[in-house]
């Protein structure tokens, strides 16, 4: 236990800054499609920090369930999210997010 | 086997989706090509069939729900095959109701709307149910990646239903906004999810609240670190849902620019899925007394959020121009209300959730209702969205203005509509667990409140348009008008009878 | 009685409908209350008898709430000013209105309001007095705000409302507290539970909260600005809302909880010191107006103030007292402020300093006015003069201090009388001319007010006809058997001299009125101004926070966002003892160490990239060593099923951006060189780790349950597809639905793009 408790730590440290850097990356790119890129970063940390925990919990193989459901779901997000971003393409002719201002208080 | 009767609110919306996609996608388009035009979707013109299709499926989903409630999950000992996946319990079905409720209602009022507006998209009306159908799963969920599963299913719909309007920057500036930050917040639950289940090796939520439930004891492994991080993560994702301020900056956006069907959705049926999982996943996972307590648990994070939600979203309500958008921040103030409710279970779990529940249905028909009268007042071209729009509309079309009134009445709280009863069970609860100055703050915000939803009575009763301003002539749609009959009947029939979702809602809860 | 109430409501469309005929179809109307009145003077019988009338539906029996009326002597007289006045005021109406375009509004409104406010004084369950007391209110909304083409006439429905409607909430959380405390909210059962409620930690703040909602619905100072602005409506408006009915609601309602809360220092005295104050300044500020209706809406604050003092003086003399007084006061106030409607809309002009000489010309209104003057002056035969020996009688009787009192209350009282006298007699009898252009006024307009007073009349000249019902009243407030003493000669005593004084400082003051209303000094004490800097600082506040928090930005929503979350979580972890261990850092493998560098450099390089080619390629690469790892630990599947959804997400990517013709600007030579090289480099790192690694031992670790069960329950051998497909088929099926959900989607939003470019 104690081994793998360090190897977990190991993982999902990883898997926080990976978390951390997607989070990041969000917050400073104005670009709609490296934003995009930036979920799908995170969302990868969270598969690391799943099947990294499921070695420590044994019993069944939840961890890696939830890590198939993950790459299957964000893929489908990725493809309605890119739906939406061509669609804001064609009417701006640009995909940097300071230009979705038309709604204001 | 017999799942298929206990089950049948979920079938019938699945299958409902199913067939509505067929029937969009082989049927003849009623719009003719006009030159050099080529007709691409097979459901434009046929949005008024669609729309009464998607109603049916939708109100028979509310009815099952009923129904099984009725005949009482107790009797149908299979439906604990499917836990912890789906936890298809009382609460579960009282929700199931509210939102099969607030979906048709959205189905009833795209009906009449997107073909006014020329949207007259046959996606839709798949879209809204499939979107349903995740916000039913999602209420219902008991495992982590059920809930994963649910959210997705319904805020991918909802996505697509913003974006839906052709052409229009604001809408897809809406669908944009709403989707990088729901897909952010999205992956905030996840880690959340992910580092509850590295902390106590379980993603249903009930294994979760027995791991929880051990922090502290001797022998216990769990770490107490992880599950704060996982709870907190999880909570900031769910405030997203039910935009609870400083969570909310995407809503007015969103509401503003989406149509106004879609909005109608948003504020109603997926406000409400979120707040019942934010419930059972706090009430599940999160219930045991150290968890529960004022000192060392959610209860004041919540009640923070309540304070901070209801006064800044009344605050700025007061000043909007737009009704739409005076709307959108009228429903995140009630969401603040709702969070009182939830943090009312800390002391009185029984009271605090049966008021949440109510409140979620009476703010369902009143939001929904309003949304809709917000439709019926506007016509192609001339959408009404500000209050000048609605000047003299009490003179030149009083039915649509006096259902309006009754529908806002109900939010600012106004005895005898239902969302004064809402309010009442919520703040009564509060007082139960103890909670008075959070009740004091409601009360005074409630009065806020008042204020700007009288602003429209106002301008609809008490002002003419200004000379040579564009008139918004109300529209005519028999769906629409339907929408509004239903509401306002169900806003009229809780507040005279509000013992009735009461006593439904306490007995989802007691198992009586 | 429920019916009665209900079927009042239900009336209201119908009153639109007559009432918007001419003035003799809407007299019609009157029938109704007319009929109501003629049940409520017959139920008195019962009442006299020793009987109560109740009635009783059950509403929400799970909150113990229900619609339960009950009638005795307090409430008998509520309902007997409610049904008679709003008969009057419906025919007075009908004809003040006629030819306005929306009288039928007018008419509806009435009947909702009358319904509330019978539910009001006949309801015996707090909570419901609380739903009816704000319908009142916003039925009142509707009638302050009736002439909305003004804009001061919107301003002062929405300040009623607001003052109003915030003494309600008081009176709900009121109510709230008084049912934690006894567990009851029913009137006659709060009674056996007084000292349960007197001795309770909660008795303060109940008793504050009742008064303030007593006091917002009663204009009483310092809420008492919004009633003169509530003269924005019209006359017959102001005749019933703002002198017999709603105004008084806070003062029934005091009397009625006073047997359940009353007795004490902590009810009486604020209702002394706040019912004096008030009485005072609104007397005096009304005998400084010189429109005729705000020198009737102040003396009513003043009148209204009397009846809190009255009430707070707490003997059985005192309850009597403010009984009579109360329906005195209705039946002069309603006569004149009739009167005022019918000058109004005579000669056009509610200015006292221009109206006089009208007897001739308004022979009946005269008369009605004169009477109601002198009995609101307090000559005997009139009723006012029978409240006043009784105020006067009440006031002397004060254990505390008499002798602060009575001054008070004869200064008020010949203040008040001067105002009579300025609104029911001088517009008549003045010497001099009527205004230019006034004319004569319909039977319909004198009627009511003239009824009125000769009813004020008869009942101060025959006090026996009513002592009765006022006993039963004064015993409702008392909470024990009173016996009013009412008699047109009392005797010769201090009363009768105060009586006379007053009289006398009347005749003085009225004669100096000029000189009275020049000396203005405290002209307003900027209670309204207070509030409409509360209401615009408010507006300021949500002003200065709106726009800073909503940017419409969405870089600033995500800032807030994380911000926000960030400082939640940091919060929170602080406080908790426990943290995550940091042990061991270093006991790293190579491998490991290689792999977790190449994740962490595809993630800083994907956000970090200035193309967005660039980027997808590092996301790849991150998402290539993700699947690295699930190999190390055992999982194959799910590491295939990442390559895979990893190539998927680039592909579509570079599919996305042959939709874009320039996404970012155009790179440099040497940054696409730069990028192609690290590009290659990462694809061969990745192919020689995947490599590498397929020849490490990979640790299966599942359960003993999986692997027994699937061949046998489930008939596969491919562990993790049995689980995906059969043990947890569920789950998949949710997962298809978001996947056909996601193509739907897909579908609509893609097809609009596709259609856009068809039709150009």
């Amino acid at each position: 236990m104690s081994l793998l408790g360090n190897v977990l730590e190991h993982y999902v440290m990883l898997a926080g800054l990976i978390f951390a850097i997607g989070a990041v990356g969000f917050l400073i790119r104005r670009n709609v499609l490296v934003q995009l890129m930036c979920i799908e970063l995170m969302l990868n940390a969270v598969n690391l920090a799943l099947v990294g925990y499921n070695r420590v919990h044994v019993g069944d193989m939840t961890g890696h369930l939830f890590a198939f459901f993950v790459i299957a779901v964000a893929a489908a997000e990725l493809a309605v999210g890119l739906a939406i971003v061509i669609a804001f393409y064609r009417l701006k002719s640009s995909v940097q997010s300071d230009e979705a201002d038309a709604l204001r208080h | 086997m017999n799942l298929l009767f206990p089950l049948s609110p979920l079938l019938v919306t699945g299958f409902g989706a199913l067939l509505l996609m067929l029937t969009e996608a082989f049927g003849t388009p009623r719009v003719r090509a006009a030159a050099g035009e080529e007709v691409v979707d097979a459901g434009a013109g046929r949005s008024g069939e669609l729309a009464l299709g998607a109603a049916v499926v939708l109100l028979a989903g509310a009815v099952l729900s009923v129904a099984v409630w009725l005949a009482g999950p107790a009797a149908s000992p299979e439906l604990k095959l499917l836990e912890p996946w789906l936890v298809f319990d009382g609460v579960a079905l009282f929700m199931s109701f509210v939102l099969c409720l607030g979906g048709a209602f959205t189905a009833l009022l795209a009906g009449g709307y997107l073909p006014e507006h020329q949207i007259d998209r046959g996606e839709f009306f798949p879209l809204l149910i499939l979107a349903t159908l995740g916000a039913q799963v999602l209420s219902a969920s008991g495992d982590l990646l059920m809930l994963f599963v649910g959210l997705e299913t319904m805020s991918l719909a909802v996505y697509a239903m913003i974006g839906l309007r052709r052409g229009s920057a604001r809408a897809v500036e809406a669908a944009l906004k709403y989707f990088l930050l729901g897909s952010f917040a999205a992956a905030l639950m996840l880690f959340g999810g992910a580092l509850l289940y590295g902390a106590t090796g379980h993603t249903d939520l009930r294994g979760i609240g027995q791991a929880v439930a051990s922090i502290g004891q001797p022998e216990s492994t769990v770490n107490a670190g992880l599950v704060l991080l996982g709870l907190t993560l999880n909570l900031v994702g769910l405030a997203f849902k039910v935009s609870a301020v400083p969570f909310h900056m995407w809503t007015p956006d969103a509401y503003e620019g989406a149509p106004t069907p879609t909005t109608t959705f948003m504020a109603v049926a997926v406000k409400t899925a979120a707040f019942a999982i934010l419930m059972r996943l706090l009430l599940t996972s999160f219930g045991d007394e150290r968890a529960m307590s004022w000192g060392a648990g959610w209860p004041p994070v919540l009640a923070l959020l309540a304070i901070v939600t209801m006064t800044v979203a009344n605050l700025i309500a007061g000043r909007q121009e737009s009704v739409k958008r005076m709307l959108a921040y009228s429903s995140i103030a009630h969401a603040g209300y709702v969070l009182i409710g939830l943090v009312a279970t800390m002391r009185s779990p029984i009271e605090g959730q049966a008021s949440v529940m109510v409140y979620l249905l009476t703010y369902t028909v009143s939001t929904a209702g309003a949304f809709g009268a917000l439709i019926l007042c506007g016509s192609r071209g001339a959408e009404a969205v500000s209050y000048d729009d609605l000047a003299g509309i009490g003179r030149r079309h009083p039915a649509a203005a006096l259902v309006f009134t009754l529908f806002l009445l109900s939010l600012a709280g106004m005895p005898p509509t239902a969302g004064f009863f809402g309010k009442l069970y919520i703040f009564r609860a509060a007082i139960d667990s103890e909670l008075y100055w959070l009740t004091v703050l409601g009360l005074l915000n409630s009065l806020v409140a008042a204020y700007y939803y009288l602003r429209v009575i106002v301008s609809m009763y008490f002002r003419e348009p200004a000379p040579g301003a564009p008139v918004a002539t109300p529209m005519r749609s028999g769906l629409v008008t339907g929408a509004l009959v239903l509401a306002a009947f169900l806003v009229l029939a809780i507040g005279l009878a509000p013992a009735t979702p009461l006593a439904m809602a306490l007995g989802s809860l007691t198992g009586g | 009685m429920t019916t009665l109430i209900l079927a009042t409501l239900a009336l209201a469309p119908l009153a639109a409908w007559l009432g918007g005929r001419s003035a003799k179809v809407a007299t019609l109307l009157a029938l109704w209350p007319l009929g109501l009145t003629v049940w409520f003077a017959s139920a008195l019988r019962i009442l006299l008898q020793g009987g109560v009338v109740t009635d009783h539906v059950a509403w929400i029996p799970s909150l113990g709430l229900n619609l339960s009326f009950r009638l005795d002597g307090l409430s008998a007289v509520f309902a007997l000013m409610i049904t008679g006045i709003g008969t009057l005021i419906v025919v007075y109406g009908a004809h003040y209105l006629d030819g306005h375009p929306e009288r039928g509004r007018f008419q509806a409104s009435l009947f909702a309001f009358m319904a509330a406010m019978l539910g009001v004084v006949l309801t015996d369950n707090l909570f419901t007095l609380f739903v009816f007391w704000e319908l009142t209110g916003f039925t009142s909304f509707l009638l302050i705000g009736f002439d909305h083409e003004k804009e001061s006439s919107r301003r002062a429905a929405t300040q009623a409302l607001i003052v109003t409607g915030a003494g309600g909430l008081a009176l709900l959380a009121a109510a709230v507290l008084i049912s934690q405390v006894t567990g009851t909210l029913t009137i006659p059962e709060l009674l056996s539970d007084r000292g349960l409620l007197t001795n309770h930690a909660s008795y303060l703040p109940i008793v504050v909260l009742v008064l303030l909602a007593a006091f917002t619905k009663s204009a009483q100072f310092p809420f008492h600005f919004w009633l003169p602005g509530a003269m924005a409506a019209p006359t017959p408006v102001s005749a019933y809302l703002h002198s017999a009915t709603m105004v008084k609601a806070g003062v029934y309602l005091v009397a009625r909880l006073t047997p359940v809360l009353g007795g004490t220092l902590l009810w009486e005295l604020p209702l002394v010191i706040i019912g004096g104050l008030t009485m005072l300044g609104g007397a005096y500020r009304a005998v400084q107006e010189t429109d005729l209706k705000r020198v009737l809406a102040y003396s009513t604050v003043s009148a209204l103030g009397t009846l809190f003092l009255l009430l707070g003086l707490g003997s059985e003399a005192a309850f009597t007292a403010a009984i009579v007084y109360l329906v005195a006061h209705a039946c002069y106030k309603g006569a004149l402020f009739q009167v005022a409607g019918v000058v109004d809309h005579a000669t056009g002009t509610r200015d006292i300093r221009r109206l006089a000489g009208l007897r001739a010309l308004l022979p009946q209104t005269s008369l009605a006015g004169l009477l109601a003057a002198a009995s609101m002056v307090g000559l005997p035969l009139t009723i006012g003069f029978v409240a006043k020996e009784l105020v006067y009688e009440a006031g002397l009787k004060y254990a505390l201090s008499p002798f602060a009192l009575v001054p008070a209350v004869v200064v008020g009282s010949a203040l008040l009388g001067v105002c009579g006298l300025l609104a029911g007699f001088g517009p008549f009898f003045t010497p001099g001319a009527p205004p230019e252009g006034s004319h004569r006024a319909s039977a319909g307009l004198w009627f009511g007010p003239l009824t009125l007073a000769v009813l004020g009349l008869l009942f101060g000249s025959a006090p026996g006809l009513t002592s009765g019902v006022f006993s039963l009243a004064a015993s409702a407030v008392a909470g024990r058997s009173v016996e009013a003493h009412l008699a047109l000669w009392h005797g010769l005593g201090l009363p009768l001299g105060l009586s006379a004084l007053t009289l006398l400082l009347v005749a003085l003051l009225y004669r100096a009125r000029k000189l009275v209303r020049a000396r203005a000094w405290p002209r307003s004490l900027g209670f309204e101004r207070g509030f409409t800097g509360f209401l615009r600082i408010m507006d300021f506040i949500s002003g200065r926070i709106g726009p800073p928090l909503q940017e419409s930005s969405l870089a600033s929503y995500a800032l807030t966002f994380v911000l926000s979350a960030g400082t939640l979580v940091g919060v929170g972890y602080y406080l908790t003892a426990e943290r995550v261990s940091l042990d061991g850092l270093l006991d790293v493998r190579a491998y490991e160490l290689a792999i977790s560098g190449l994740i962490i450099l595809g993630a800083i390089g994907a956000v970090r990239a200035r193309t967005t080619m660039t980027a997808v390629l590092c996301l790849g690469t991150s998402g290539y060593g993700v699947a690295l790892t699930f190999l190390l630990f055992g999982a194959p599947d799910l590491a295939m099923t990442q390559f895979a959804a990893e190539t998927l997400t680039a592909v579509i990517f570079v599919f996305v951006f042959w939709q874009f013709p320039r996404v970012d600007q155009a790179s440099a030579r040497l940054v696409k060189l730069r990028d192609a090289i690290i590009a290659c480099g990462c694809g061969v790192l990745v192919t020689l780790l995947a490599l590498d690694s397929a020849t490490l031992p990979t640790t299966r670790r599942l359960s003993d349950f999986y692997a027994e069960a699937a061949p046998s329950l489930a008939h596969g051998r491919n562990i993790v597809n049995v689980i995906l497909v059969d043990f947890r088929a569920f789950d998949t099926l949710g997962e298809i639905t978001v996947l056909v959900t996601a193509a739907v989607g897909v579908v609509a939003l893609l097809r609009i793009a596709a259609a856009e470019r068809q039709g150009g």
